[in-house]
This record gives C-alpha cells, sequence and structure tokens, in this order.
C-alpha cells in the first residue's frame, strides 16, 4: 500500500514530487531524496508495520521499497542492498513489493518486482531522462510526456481482457515483468529473471500422504509469513475452497479475522457457501452488497485507480468489497488467489479437451485454443475492429509468441504443469494480481495473496500432476489438505466460481454508462470499433455460436473499460475523474 | 430474379447466358430452365445454417435448411376454409337456381334464361374455386421432405462450382491420429461429461464448435469416431466415476436404442453405474419438423428396448435426423440440456445404469435464429 517513483539523468528534481502527488491516494505522506543524478521518492502510509519508513539514504545510495518482504524484515528499504548482493537471498525472495536502488557510486539504478507481480513498474525515457514508477498515471505526470496510444497493446487487451507482457497500452512506456530485476548504467537497459517455476516432480509426492502433509505445512507458512504483526485483518471469502483454506489456515495462525462476501442478491451463487465456511471457523462475515446500480457512480473512478484497462468484471465487485473492508478498520486483507493457478483449475480441463481433438478441421494449435480461453475477442477481429484499426495491429504472431514460453516450456514436461505455468504467468501475474491489489489500493488496504507463495508454487512443481487434476477432480491435493478442516460439501462440490452477473447488469443498470461509452457518438468519436456489432451485443445478442450468455454482459465491460480507459488515461492524461464513492 | 451480388431484379429475357444484366455475375440456377430453387433462396438458406458465416455447420444442414425454406407453404388453411365456404355457397346458389328453372317436359325447352345463367355462373365459380383449393391443399407441406437427396446434391455441386465452397463449411482434414510428441500425460486426467452421438456427423458439428473446449466435454460417436483419439479419450472417460453422460440422435430406432446401448455394453458403460441421459431426438420432438422427415424403415421394432410403444408405429414410418435442426439450436438446446442436469448425482440406483430423458429439445422453434435454448447458465462452466 505504497508507491514509488525515480529517475536517472538531468531531470528537474520537482518532477518527483509531480509523480508522487499523481498517487496522492497510495498514502499520507511523500518522501524524496536526491543523489548524484538520480532521485527516488516514496509515497506512503505513516505507522505500517513490516513497510519502509521513508526513501533509505545512505551517500549516495537511495533505496525505496514499496510493500512488504519476505521474509520480513522490518525495514526492507535499508535490507535491499544486501538482498540484491545475496544470490541466496534473491533465491528465496517473495513478497508483494515494488523496489529500486539507486547506487550513486557505480550510477546504477536497480529496479525489481515481487516474483508474482502484485506490485507494478513502469518504465521510461524521455528527452534524455530513465523514469520509473509503480503507476502508469505517475508516467503521464512527467512534464512534456506524450501519451499516444499504442494500438497493438490494446489489440493485445481485446484478446486477453487484460494487457500481457511488458506492453503498455501507450507508446514508449514498458513494464517490468514479475520475478526480473532491471538494471539501467550507461544508458542501456538489462533485464534478468531472479525467479523461475521449472517442474522436479518428487515420485514420493505420488503418495497421498507425505503431498497432503507437505502442501498443509506450506500453505500454513504462506500465511502465517504474510502477517505483518496485525491484530486483525480481513479475508474475502468467496466461499470456493481456496478463500475457504486460506480462512482456516488464518485461524490456525490465531488472528482475528473479519470476513467479506459478495452479495449478488438473486444472481449470487456461493453465498451460501460463505456462510457455512464463516460459521464452521467462526469468523464474523459481512455480505457487501453489489449490483450494476451501486457501479454506476464508481466506473471511473475504478478504471483511474485500475492504471491499465482490466477488462473482467470482478473489478467493480473487488472495489465495492474493498471498499467495506476498509471501512471496517482494516489495513490488511487476505484472499484465495492462486490455488486455481497453482493446483490445476480452470482452464486445464478445456486445454485437455482442445488438445485430444485439435487438428480434425484445420489449424488448431495450443496457443490458439488458449487464446480462445479468455473469451473476448480473439477471432472476432473482423467483426469489431474498423478498417482503420485493423490496420494497425500488425500480424497475429506476437499474441502467440507471448503464450510458446510457457505452453511449451522446457521448465515442464508434462501437459498440465505447462498449462500451470501459463496461468501463473498470464492470468496469474498479469490479470489477477495487479488488478486485485489495485482495487484495494484504492482504499488504502494491503492485500495478501499467500497462495502465490514463492516456496508454495515452488513445491507444487514437485508434485506429480496428477495429484492437481486426479481424474476430473481438480485441486485433488489442496482438497485432501483441507478435508479435515472444512465441511464436505464446500471442499467436494463442483467448484461454481464467482459469477459475477455482468450481462444482468450490461443490459439492465449499467445500460446508461454502456450508452456514454459505447452509443454510437462515443464509437464514431474513438473511430476503434464498428458501431454494428456493439449494437448487437447491447441489444442482447452474441454469436450463433456463442451459448453462454454471460459473454455479452464479458465483452460489453472489456469494451467499456477501454473506452473509460482511453477517456481518462488518454483524454484526461491521467489526472483523476472523480467519482470515488 | 434478383442477383446475389448486386440485388438486380431481371427478367428472363435480360439474363443472356444466364447472367445478371447488371454486374453479369453467373447465376447458377434458372427456374424457367426448370430448376427448383433460386439463387436467392439457396444463399439465404446457406446464410440461415452458417448465422451468416459465424457458425461451423455441415451439408446435411443446407439439404434441410433448403427443404425448410423451398415452396414453403404460408398459411393457407384459413384460405382453403374460405374457399370450401365460398365453393359451397356457389354449389348451393346453383341448385336452388337450378330449382326455380322450369321443369317442363320436352319439347318446351323454353328455360328462364336469367335463372340458367345464374345456374352456368354458379357452377363455373365452383369449379374455378375447387380448382384453387386443390392447388393450395397440395402446398401444405407434407410430413416428408419434398426435395431429395440427389436432386440437391446435383444443386449443391453446381453451386460450388459457380460460387466456391461457402464459409464455415466443415470439412474434414485426414484424421489425424494421436501426435507422437503429446505430453505423456495428457491421457491420465478425465472429463466431467461426455456426449455420445449416433452419427459421426454430429461429432463434427459438435467439436467444429468448440462445444468440447467450451463444456469440458468428451464428444465421440458410436462407431468410434473420431479415430485417433477415441481409446485414449474412452480410457479418460472411465477414470471419472461421476461421469455425466448425455446422448444425442436422430429419431431412428437404433438412435432411440442408444442410450440403452451404452449402460449394457461393457465397451461402454455396462456395469459402471452410471445415468445416461437422452437429449433426443425422438418421435416426440417431430412436431417442429413438418417437411422435414424421412420414410421409416416400414417396419416395427420387433421389441421395446429404450422404445416406448407409442413411439414404435412413427418410427416405423418416418425417421427424423438431428441434421434438420440448424446448428444453432442443437448447440443451445445440447447446452440448455447439460445445464439442467449440471448439479444432478450421475450415478444410477445401482450397476446395471438407468435412462433419463430430457426436455431440452422438447420445445419448437428449430428453424429460427432467435430460439432461447441457451438461455440457462449454471455453474458448471469451464472458465470463471
Amino acid at each position: 500500500m505504497s508507491a514509488i517513483a525515480g529517475y536517472v539523468g538531468n531531470a528537474d528534481p520537482a518532477v518527483l514530487d509531480k509523480m508522487l502527488n499523481a498517487v496522492a491516494y497510495r498514502g499520507d505522506r511523500s518522501d524524496t531524496a536526491h543523489a548524484n543524478g538520480a532521485g527516488i521518492g516514496y509515497r506512503m502510509w505513516s505507522g505500517r508495520p513490516g513497510k519502509s519508513s521513508g526513501v533509505h539514504q545512505n551517500g549516495d545510495s537511495l533505496c525505496a521499497v514499496s510493500g512488504s518482504v519476505v521474509p520480513r524484515v522490518d525495514s526492507p528499504a535499508s535490507e535491499l542492498p544486501a538482498i540484491l548482493n545475496d544470490p541466496a537471498r534473491l533465491a528465496r525472495l517473495d513478497g508483494n513489493f515494488a523496489a529500486a536502488w539507486w547506487d550513486g557510486d557505480r550510477k546504477r539504478l536497480s529496479f525489481l518486482r515481487d516474483p508474482f507481480g502484485v506490485r507494478t513498474l513502469y518504465y521510461v525515457e524521455h528527452a534524455g531522462v530513465f523514469y520509473f514508477a509503480s503507476e502508469l498515471k505517475q508516467i503521464l505526470a512527467i512534464p512534456g510526456f506524450r501519451n499516444e496510444p499504442d494500438l497493438v497493446a490494446i489489440h493485445k487487451y481485446l484478446t486477453f481482457s487484460f494487457v500481457p507482457g511488458e506492453d503498455v497500452p501507450i507508446k514508449g512506456v514498458k513494464r517490468l515483468l514479475p520475478g526480473r530485476i532491471a538494471v539501467w548504467q550507461d544508458g542501456k537497459l538489462s533485464i534478468t529473471p531472479y525467479f523461475a517455476l521449472r517442474e522436479k516432480i518428487d515420485p514420493e509426492l505420488a503418495v497421498r500422504k507425505p503431498a497432503v502433509k507437505l502442501v498443509r505445512r506450506l500453505c500454513r507458512e504462506a500465511v502465517t509469513k504474510r502477517l505483518n504483526g496485525e491484530s486483525e485483518v480481513g479475508l474475502f471469502l468467496s466461499g470456493g475452497l481456496d478463500s475457504s483454506g486460506v480462512g482456516v489456515w488464518l485461524k490456525q495462525a490465531g488472528v482475528n479475522v473479519k470476513a467479506f462476501s459478495l452479495d449478488f442478491g438473486k444472481a449470487s451463487v456461493e453465498r451460501d457457501q460463505a456462510k457455512i465456511v464463516a460459521e464452521t471457523l467462526g469468523i464474523p462475515l459481512t455480505f457487501v452488497k453489489a449490483g450494476g446500480e451501486d457501479l454506476v457512480p464508481v466506473i471511473m473512478d475504478l478504471v483511474w485507480k485500475l492504471d491499465l484497462p482490466f477488462g473482467d468484471a470482478v473489478t467493480g465487485p473487488q472495489y465495492l468489497m474493498a471498499r467495506a473492508a476498509r471501512q471496517a478498520g482494516l489495513s490488511a486483507v487476505f484472499n484465495g488467489e492462486g490455488g486455481d493457478q497453482l493446483f490445476g483449475g480452470w482452464t486445464s480441463k478445456p486445454m485437455i479437451s482442445a488438445q485430444l481433438y485439435a487438428g480434425l478441421y484445420g489449424e488448431d494449435s495450443r496457443e490458439q485454443n488458449y487464446l480462445r480461453s479468455y473469451h473476448r475477442f480473439y477471432n472476432l477481429e473482423d467483426r469489431l475492429y474498423t478498417p482503420e484499426f485493423l490496420a494497425q495491429i500488425g500480424p497475429p504472431g506476437p499474441r502467440r509468441a507471448l503464450l510458446a514460453p510457457y505452453l511449451r516450456s522446457e521448465n515442464a514436461t508434462t501437459f498440465l504443469n505447462r498449462i500451470r505455468l501459463a496461468d501463473i504467468s498470464l492470468k496469474g501475474s498479469q490479470n489477477i494480481l495487479p488488478r486485485m491489489d489495485r482495487t484495494s489500493q484504492c482504499w488504502g488496504l494491503d492485500v495478501r495473496a499467500p497462495l502465490f507463495d514463492r516456496a508454495l508454487a515452488e513445491a507444487s512443481f514437485t508434485l506429480p500432476p496428477q495429484m492437481k487434476l486426479h481424474g476430473a477432480c481438480e485441486k485433488y491435493v489442496l482438497k485432501l489438505a483441507l478435508q479435515k478442516y472444512l465441511p464436505r460439501e464446500i471442499v467436494w462440490r463442483r467448484k461454481f466460481g464467482m459469477s459475477v452477473p455482468i450481462t444482468d447488469w450490461a443490459l439492465g443498470p449499467l445500460a446508461g454508462v454502456l450508452e456514454d461509452l459505447l452509443g454510437p457518438v462515443s464509437l464514431k468519436r474513438r473511430g476503434l470499433f464498428r458501431p454494428e456489432y456493439i449494437a448487437e451485443l447491447r441489444a442482447g445478442h452474441d454469436q450463433p455460436n456463442e451459448i453462454r450468455r454471460r459473454r455479452i454482459g464479458e465483452r460489453l465491460w472489456t469494451l467499456a473499460m477501454l473506452e473509460a480507459w482511453f477517456r481518462v488515461f488518454i483524454d484526461g492524461k491521467g489526472v483523476s475523474p472523480g467519482g470515488s464513492a | 430474379m434478383k442477383c446475389i451480388r448486386c440485388n438486380k431484379d431481371s427478367n428472363y429475357k435480360d439474363r443472356t447466358n444466364g447472367t445478371c444484366p447488371n454486374c453479369k455475375g453467373a447465376f447458377v440456377f434458372e427456374p424457367k430452365n426448370g430448376d427448383p430453387i433460386t439463387d436467392m433462396l439457396f444463399l439465404n438458406a446457406i446464410n440461415g445454417v452458417s448465422g451468416d458465416g459465424r457458425i461451423r455447420w455441415g451439408v446435411e444442414h443446407l439439404y434441410y435448411e433448403i427443404n425448410r425454406r423451398w415452396k414453403r407453404s404460408r398459411m393457407p388453411m384459413g384460405c382453403i376454409f374460405i374457399l370450401l365456404v365460398a365453393t359451397a355457397g356457389l354449389l348451393g346458389a346453383a341448385a336452388i337456381n337450378a330449382a326455380a328453372v322450369p321443369n317442363k317436359p320436352l319439347p318446351t325447352t323454353k328455360k328462364d334464361p336469367a335463372a340458367t345463367k345464374t345456374v352456368s355462373f354458379a357452377l363455373g365459380g365452383a369449379v374455378a374455386l375447387m380448382i384453387l383449393t386443390v392447388g393450395l391443399v397440395s402446398r401444405i407441406p407434407r410430413p416428408l421432405v419434398r426435395m431429395d437427396l440427389a436432386t440437391f446434391n446435383r444443386l449443391w455441386d453446381r453451386w460450388r462450382q459457380v460460387n466456391g465452397t461457402p464459409k464455415g463449411l466443415i470439412e474434414r482434414m485426414p484424421e489425424p491420429e494421436m501426435p507422437k510428441d503429446l505430453e505423456a500425460d495428457i491421457g491420465d486426467y478425465s472429463f466431467d461429461r461426455a456426449v455420445i452421438c449416433d452419427r459421426a456427423r454430429t461429432v463434427d458439428l459438435l467439436v467444429a464448435n468448440n462445444f468440447h473446449f467450451e463444456n469440458n466435454c468428451a464428444i465421440l460417436s458410436i462407431e468410434g469416431y473420431p479415430k485417433g483419439p477415441f481409446k485414449v479419450i474412452m480410457a479418460m472417460l472411465k477414470r471419472n466415476p461421476k461421469l455425466q453422460i448425455f446422448v444425442l440422435h436422430d429419431a431412428t430406432i437404433p438412435g432411440c436404442r442408444l442410450a440403452q446401448r451404452l449402460i449394457t455394453e461393457p465397451e461402454w458403460f455396462g456395469g459402471c453405474g452410471l445415468r445416461v441421459i437422452d437429449l433426443g431426438l425422438r418421435p416426440r420432438h417431430a412436431g417442429p419438423f413438418h417437411g422435414l422427415l424421412l420414410e421409416g424403415p416400414s417396419i416395427r421394432p420387433n421389441d421395446e428396448i429404450g422404445i416406448e410403444q407409442a413411439e414404435a408405429e412413427w418410427l416405423s414410418k418416418y425417421k427424423l435426423e438431428l441434421a434438420a435442426a440448424r446448428p444453432e439450436q442443437v448447440l443451445k438446446r445440447l447446452f440448455a440440456g447439460l445445464m439442467a442436469h449440471a448439479a444432478d448425482d450421475p450415478r444410477a440406483a445401482d450397476s446395471s445404469g438407468s435412462v433419463t430423458t430430457c426436455g431440452a429439445f422438447d420445445a419448437g422453434g428449430y428453424g429460427g435464429a432467435d430460439g432461447d435454448g441457451g438461455g440457462g447458465e449454471g455453474g458448471a462452466d469451464a472458465f470463471g
């Protein structure tokens, strides 16, 4: 719950204040330091345990760390040089952080992100100065910087529902990938990974007992080491297996927990399950009402806080739930994100099915199927894009190229683990975690996803994949690990997932917002999309082979969030549009 | 006749060499020369089955779509009734007037000229109306298809020669074997559900439209298609003791017995104690397919395994292929059937298994583009 920014080169030192003020909501005070051709700034909340208290300066050395480092240290900023200089510590480095170190003696800037990408770092070279920052809006605050949209990155967003890889939808700006250290020295940038998952299957873990014991121990530790001494923490409880499991381990750690769950009214899918879990664990549970009408007044603020366009409608309800947790007096909250990615949920079975039937009627690659799994506009470009937009998106290869390092990775030999690598690195690190962090940061809330734990993730790649997907049973080992603590109906039921009733909202309470964002006037002005196709979606019709009604809302929300992002970050140059509730 | 390229309406004499006088594009069909349909009807049928090029479809779907559109009767029943009443009225009038004509014996042949004229007029009118009625009655759709397959195939070949293969047509690649470089673990897993079809072309329709991918679903034909991955998929299916099994078939004697075969034959799921859900088609689904039926085998099934007594008579007279339903409707109704049973316990009461019928294909509207068969959304989704 904080942000950093910095520069190397001949910049006006006052630029740091501008960059920190652009994210004033990320703290109640700022600290800046300058030394020998560089400057680093830090926006923070006072008195948060386990966080740096300011920019650490030692002669010409400047360090700042936004977030928490695991294993926990009292002052992450002062420890940063020691961590970066010690391969053994780097090999264990975990947490949720973005950090930077200016080594004035060697005139070298190092900056890095946590292994799974909870915290973000952008960078850009402008007018001979190298800048980095936690948020895109901080980059836009650099005087004289031109914010031209990058339509190739927008095209990727429309396929994935988030902007994948290093791309940022503003020309010239890049994003450091998670688990990487970037070094800027002598006008050159080099990037090296300090974290990569590798399959190393331990045959002894094919036996239930040791596998379950290992998972239980690592999950418990993952939760415990993310407690920074808070007397009370929140839990976003969906009623599904993963968040329920985090609830179990939080209770075992002896911390007071308040749970929050979303209430979609009649469209709620897991409401009863959340109640059962809360009662089982003895955790007070608050239902947070989330309806389309609740999002109307906050959409533009949500878009501004999200920083990048995110096309999953869960961001709206998450924003409302984080607000409720903050209003309940909490500063830290846990969730169950990561269970699917580590232990074989969601995409495994469809991808297996696709692989078995591949090639019967034409080209049908693993990458194509994975792109299809996002259910946005892959292969619908001709219907959606205007000819002008189509002419600027380049060839189809780059999207598939993003996937090949995972889906055909040499770090894994099994099909399931290759899909896991893609899910962790793309859906997890580039979508779920950053959007989760930002919807919580909106309200000064520090969010922790303990299942995205480095030791646990590494251990998950020592498990035989059949312990993750056992027949058709997903997350098998996690279910075994939790069956002794949770009711059978929670552990062994078929997964439902959080189904945001976005189609009902898009065609109902959000229709006015969509008219503003996706009506003919707006579409004509932006010039990217064909109005006929969007009009069909807004009338409640999708492609004839699209059997799920939910896709209508998902697609409309993806488009609406993009147009709102254009208004805030391109037309509005990243300045807050207001509307925070 | 309208040109499919420029929409220009032209007369026969203007269509020199079978080309459009406006854009010079070639016509495929010429009703004046005996072709049963026009280019525009054929094109509209293609657009109908392909959802304007957005859905994959088979040539068999086009055959039924052409039959659905060809010489479609437009509500003649009311007209026929009025014509019959009018005919009866005229005949009545003729009879009354005939009675009014002096029935004097010959040679006094002096008749009332006005009455004679009225009788002649009434009889003439009645004959004309009867001819019209017979004409309209001939347009009432019959249960069986009007255009035979051989005629359709000739038309289809000619269409492709001029206009090429339409978008979305499912054409099989040379059937691939299981890739040799596929990861070894892929056969270790299983599926949530299986859809077993009585014909491979139904498998083609579902797989080409990604139904398997969207629904964690194995799709196989009873004859073992697709051959490449068939054995691997069957072994995978048997790994799930809670496998949901659905059958999708033609309304034929073997089709209606498909579910029974699955729960009795050991190479399928005999002895597994699973419940098989029969989605159809069965004779009771035939209502919306009037005019799209095929002739049955003319013999009643010799036992009632998988077939109710009331169905046996129908199945001896007719056959109804699933391809008579538009691809969009098949996908949506199948999905609705899956969702309707998403929370059911797939296990039968004992190891002999059981069969349940499902109403997903019950409602009408198969020909329309706006059927709402896919409205229900359960939680057994493939993605979050």
